[in-house]
């Protein structure tokens, strides 16, 4: 009577155990890096003798590419460009910074022009601190030598990531089929990293890869996905369009407040026509705020 | 045998049931005190704190007791709000509610909380802060309903939206010592300070403006909040303060040959404007503007008159 009672306690702990584990496990394998923020105040009156009075400013700092091009924007609006070092690391402090809460956005442009995705963090800057925003992790770029490729053809992914680090590229199909091919490479002293597979490792369908680096331990969010297709001979004369994402309603290939107010039209009114089904991102045949979460998810400068 | 089966089962949706409730993304009303007379005004905060969660969208209403409070004013200035797809506005005239107040909106690539030099880790942050009056005795409740959030995944996994329930007792007249109650005549008069500078942006869309040139723009104000925008568009460099007239973005511009001056004001709660400049991209030639040929025959009309005068 007494193990059937222990048993049944351990079952449930058991199960409460798997629920939680469940629960968490999304967790932590999502959250990959964010910003350290810290701050120092100091004595906005100089008093003569001992010195300046110092300007209050939010100071970023972390890693990208080498030579790369990063932009640093406050609510959207663009703040800072500049250069990071050869080891890909970079610090700049940004003046003018009003108080209060900023959605500040980090990203990087690497040496072929392609960009990063951003990392984002909300700040509450003070009016009389200096801010520290430190370990700003920036994902990697990837892109495709082409966007459609025969079984047999080769495939170039190749990107910028922080040099002299593991890479993971990471293929996953539209329809589900494929989930989640990953495939480690090193990034060189540059942040270059490649991987060249045969389209037959994935098989015909659509697809989309992604990256993030692995440095100092923790890993980079990934990176933009671009999309390619793996199609037989006969349907490689169909044409494709660069600018691909879904959310990117005006195709001009970025995910901006333009793709928001054209959106906008279209929240709760009813789609009739067959064309104006592509407001709907999620297939639910309604435009609501899970469409506008999907874009803000894409959204890129 | 089955009797323990289901007193398992009935275990695992308990768990299910509180573990759900401890991840759910919540929605934290408050203020400072909850006790006031009747007429006074008092700010109730709404702050988000995701759990862990990375969200980037929100909606729900905020439900409140019509026949004890009236709205005053709500005031999204130093939010943690990205853009607006649904501003929660005042509606239904002073002190006339019925139902709530709906709102929703997206932080693009999303929030898990706010951080700051004075502490470790991320809190809540605020969405919107409401005025509220009390315009009447007894016990009144605010809270947010039909509250949803969706997850930054790129799939927009929803999540459920817990609140609390702010419960305040409005005693008669001059019982309260007034404590965190707000003047009604002068609610932003601190905010000295205009929104911060802000982009436009050229383009032209069908779906927006039937393939016309618009104006797209949206600043930010940490203390009152943006109120409202303004336009002037002009052939001539320079604006004056009476040229104005209120626009909402995006704008479709009078101008489509894109000959002209467009500024763009936003106004915050307090009266102050921060202007932006949109410059001609397509400056036209000194000979088309039909004022210079007016000149031309006045001044040759003139000239012609005075030779004349000077030859009688």
């Amino acid at each position: 009577m007494r193990i059937k009672k222990i048993s049944r306690i351990v079952l449930c702990v058991v199960l409460f155990a798997f629920f939680v584990g469940t629960a968490f496990a999304e967790e932590s394998a999502t959250v990959t890096v964010s910003a350290t923020v810290e701050g120092h105040s100091y004595s906005s009156s100089g008093d003569g003798d001992s010195g300046s009075r110092v300007i209050p400013y939010v100071s970023f700092s972390g890693y990208a590419y080498s030579g790369a091009k990063v932009y640093v924007e406050s609510d959207a609006q663009s703040v800072a460009v500049f250069d990071s070092a050869a080891s890909g690391w970079f610090s700049y402090n940004v003046y003018g910074i009003s108080s209060g809460i900023h959605n500040f956005s980090v990203y990087a442009k690497d040496i072929k022009g392609n960009f990063s995705k951003s990392v984002s963090f909300l700040i509450d800057v003070p009016s009389s601190s200096i801010t520290n925003v430190s370990n700003i992790f920036v994902p990697p770029t990837v892109s495709v030598d082409k966007v459609m490729y025969g079984i047999k053809e080769k495939i170039v992914f190749s990107g910028y990531g922080v040099p002299n680090a593991p890479v993971y590229v990471v293929v996953n199909s539209f329809d589900g089929a494929l989930k989640s091919f990953s495939k480690q490479v090193l990034s060189d002293s540059s942040g270059y990293f490649e991987y060249v597979p045969t389209a037959d490792v994935f098989g015909y369908g659509g697809y989309f890869v992604s990256a993030r680096s692995l440095f100092g331990g923790v890993f980079s969010l990934f990176g933009k996905e671009v999309e390619f297709q793996i199609m037989d001979r006969i349907s490689l004369s169909a044409t494709s369009s660069k600018c691909s994402q879904k959310v990117d309603l005006n195709k001009d290939c970025k995910v901006d407040i333009l793709d928001f107010f054209i959106e906008l039209k279209w929240y709760k009114k009813p789609l009739k026509k067959a064309v104006e089904k592509r407001f709907d991102f999620n297939g639910d045949n309604k435009v609501d705020l899970a469409d506008f979460s999907m874009m803000a998810f894409y959204w890129t400068r | 045998m089955i009797k323990n089966v289901l007193k398992i089962c009935g275990f695992w949706v308990f768990f299910a049931m509180v573990s759900s409730s401890v991840f759910a993304v919540s929605v934290e009303v408050t203020l400072f005190k909850k006790e006031f007379s009747v007429n006074d005004q008092f700010e109730v905060f709404f702050k988000v704190d995701a759990q862990g969660k990375d969200i980037n969208a929100m909606q729900g209403k905020v439900d409140f007791s019509s026949n004890v409070f009236s709205v005053v004013e709500i005031k999204d200035g130093n939010s943690i709000v990205g853009k607006w797809v649904e501003k929660p506005v005042v509606s239904g005239g002073a002190g006339g509610f019925l139902g709530g107040i709906n709102f929703s909106y997206i932080i693009p690539n999303g929030y898990k909380g706010v951080l700051s030099p004075y502490y470790g880790g991320y809190k809540p942050g605020k969405m919107f802060s409401i005025i509220f009056s009390a315009k009447k005795a007894g016990t009144g409740y605010i809270k947010i309903s039909d509250g949803k959030a969706y997850l930054n995944d790129g799939d927009a996994t929803k999540m459920n939206v817990s609140s609390n329930v702010l419960s305040l007792n409005i005693s008669a007249v001059g019982v309260s010592s007034g404590g965190t109650m707000v003047k009604k005549s002068s609610p932003n008069s601190m905010d000295v300070l205009a929104p911060d500078k802000f982009a436009l942006v050229l383009s032209k869309d069908e779906n927006i403006s039937e393939g016309k040139w618009f104006l797209a723009f949206d600043a930010k104000d940490n203390d009152s909040g943006v109120d409202h925008y303004e336009v002037y568009e002009s052939l001539l460099e320079g604006y004056s303060d009476g040229a104005w007239s209120e626009a909402e973005s995006p704008y479709v511009l009078k101008d489509q040959n894109l000959s002209s001056y467009v500024y763009v004001k936003a106004v915050d709660g307090n009266g102050n404007g921060k202007v932006e400049t949109f410059e001609p991209s397509n400056i036209r030639p000194w000979y088309s503007y039909f004022s210079f040929w007016i000149a031309v025959v006045f001044g040759g009309l003139v000239v012609f008159f005075a030779i004349k005068k000077v030859r009688i």
